[in-house]
């Protein structure tokens, strides 16, 4: 959920930055480093307390946003460096034979930059699966994410066989994700693109 | 029919003027070459045509149709681009049928027409290749079957050959301009190599700092440069600053009749049209190295003051280094404030 969300707003704030000049772009390219500037627990707190005024603490769209805000640098900034690796010169033969800006961008520019966007959902994926302080304290007490309970199974339980099961279990996604990274962006992909 | 003009045509990048009042003609069938140096506005001038930039003043029209502000995917031209620009997530057919299917034609119409032009390419079969499968001419040849497949009106080349080597650029041009003739297509085609342009165009068109120099055909361009821009750089020529007076041009000992006015003027003359002897006694040149190209050779001379003069002789082997060389240019030109104002014939 929260890679999709973040793919369907980053991809295009991406493309944005690559291939086009505004006022702020620069600051608001490296703001989207500030998340990852401070200890981690601490910016939390803070966001928390924000949530907490607007009635998103123990809410799953609380959890969605906070996962979503840690996405950020890795759907932005690897898109960007794709965008800009992808050659205008072959979005300019698009449009030569007749390709709209939006036909170019949904036939030239995403396969090309695709296997890196796919790694950059990956990393996403990945990141956002095993999350656990953002999901812990703005989720808790009613949204518990498979990874949040996983740690209480640990800490509570008597029985420490159901967090090791339930390790493994988390282990499976991660691993179908790469199985699947594996085959679509195989050797060389990065440089020509999809089905190169 | 298909006439492509250029009417005034500017563009400014800040106050830098990349193409200056810029006018030209391409008439139906003609292939027209820009040439000039890097920064000369040529290959600005070809993105203006293919809506890849837009004029600061101007017009362009096809057929007398206004494109000036249309974007490219509404121009009825065809750029080839000079990195090939091939998709490199589509096979070789795929980049071809692209244009043909946003064109919405039937699928037998796209199969047909693509595999007609591999066939004009000399690429038959080759449909099912991925494009990083291809040597540079076979993806430079894609790249040209991937504009012609549409059919354009005009044909735009930037610089199509620049990433070839010489052996294999010289045998594609001759295809392009076989292909060119045989479709009769118009077709403007930007390049910075001299050969390129006197080999393939009906007309040269010499571009410096965005504003033509000379527009003429290739023999006459060469034979004849309107300014000394022109004469240094089509060929290779023997420029000599030197001055007039009594009608004698005279630099550091090398005098040449010429009958114009007195002061100081640029004489102009091919290697081919200065003729050496060995002279012991009046040399005018001391050879510094002859260079054997088998079918000719090339005499490097410096004249007492350090200029450096080049002479095209049938045989190298009467010359050698330190020998004194007497000069007998057999065509000149001069030019004076870069104005041509004097050609024998």
């Amino acid at each position: 959920m929260v890679t999709l969300l973040s793919a369907a707003i980053c991809l295009p704030a991406a493309y944005a930055f690559a291939r086009m000049s505004f006022p702020g772009r620069n600051i608001l390219f490296f703001s989207f480093l500030a998340g990852h500037a401070f200890p981690k627990f601490g910016l939390l707190i803070a966001i928390a307390a924000i949530f907490l005024q607007l009635n998103l603490i123990g809410t799953f769209w609380g959890v969605v946003l906070i996962q979503l805000v840690g996405t950020l640098l890795f759907m932005i900034w690897i898109p960007v460096a794709a965008f800009q690796s992808v050659d205008r010169r072959m979005e300019e033969a698009a449009r030569d034979v007749g390709a709209s800006p939006l036909r170019v961008f949904w036939s030239i520019t995403l396969p090309q930059a695709g296997p890196t966007i796919a790694a950059a959902l990956l990393l996403s994926f990945v990141g956002t699966f095993y999350e656990t302080e953002g999901a812990w304290l703005i989720g808790a007490p009613g949204i518990r994410t498979t990874p949040v309970l996983m740690i209480s199974f640990i800490n509570n339980q008597m029985v420490v066989q159901y967090g090791a099961v339930l390790s493994v279990i988390l282990w499976v996604p991660s691993f179908i994700a790469l199985m699947f990274a594996r085959r679509v962006i195989g050797g060389g992909a990065f440089a020509r693109g999809f089905g190169g | 029919m298909s006439v492509l003009k250029i009417d005034n045509v500017s563009k400014f990048f800040g106050t830098t003027r990349a193409v200056d009042d810029f006018s030209l003609t391409v008439e139906d069938g003609e292939l027209v070459c820009l040439l000039g140096p890097s920064g000369s506005g040529k290959s600005t001038l070809l993105r203006m045509v293919g809506g890849f930039a837009q004029p600061t003043a101007g017009s362009i029209t096809i057929d007398g149709e206004e494109i000036t502000r249309l974007p490219p995917e509404q121009r009825p031209t065809g750029m080839v681009f000079q990195s090939h620009a091939l998709w490199t997530h589509m096979n070789v057919f795929k980049n071809l049928a692209f244009g043909l299917k946003l064109r919405k034609l039937p699928k037998e119409d796209i199969d047909r027409k693509v595999e007609e032009v591999l066939e004009l390419v000399g690429l038959s079969g080759y449909g099912g290749r991925l494009t990083h499968q291809l040597s540079g001419g076979q993806q430079q040849r894609v790249a040209l079957a991937r504009s012609l497949v549409l059919e354009p009106k005009i044909l735009l080349l930037d610089e199509p050959f620049a990433s070839l080597d010489q052996h294999l650029r010289e045998r594609l041009r001759e295809e392009v301009r076989d292909i060119q003739q045989r479709l009769n297509i118009t077709t403007l085609f930007v390049t910075h190599g001299q050969d390129e342009a006197l080999a393939l165009a009906d007309r040269i068109v010499v571009m410096r700092d965005g504003k033509t120099e000379q527009v003429g055909r290739p023999d006459i361009v060469y034979r004849e440069p309107a300014t000394p821009f022109v004469a240094g750089f089509i060929g290779t020529m023997n420029l000599i600053e030197g001055d007039v007076s009594n009608k004698v041009f005279n630099r550091a000992g090398f005098q040449v009749p010429l009958d114009i006015a007195d002061g100081p003027v640029t004489l102009a003359v091919r290697p081919e049209s200065l003729d050496l002897s060995v002279d012991d006694k009046n040399g005018q040149a001391i050879v510094h190295r002859v260079t054997d190209y088998g079918t000719h050779g090339l005499v490097d001379m410096d004249l007492p003051d350090g200029g450096r003069l080049k002479s095209m002789v049938g045989h190298p082997d009467m010359f050698a280094s330190g020998q004194s060389v007497k000069l007998n240019p057999t065509a000149i030109a001069a030019y004076r404030d870069q104005k041509l104002v004097h050609r024998s014939q």
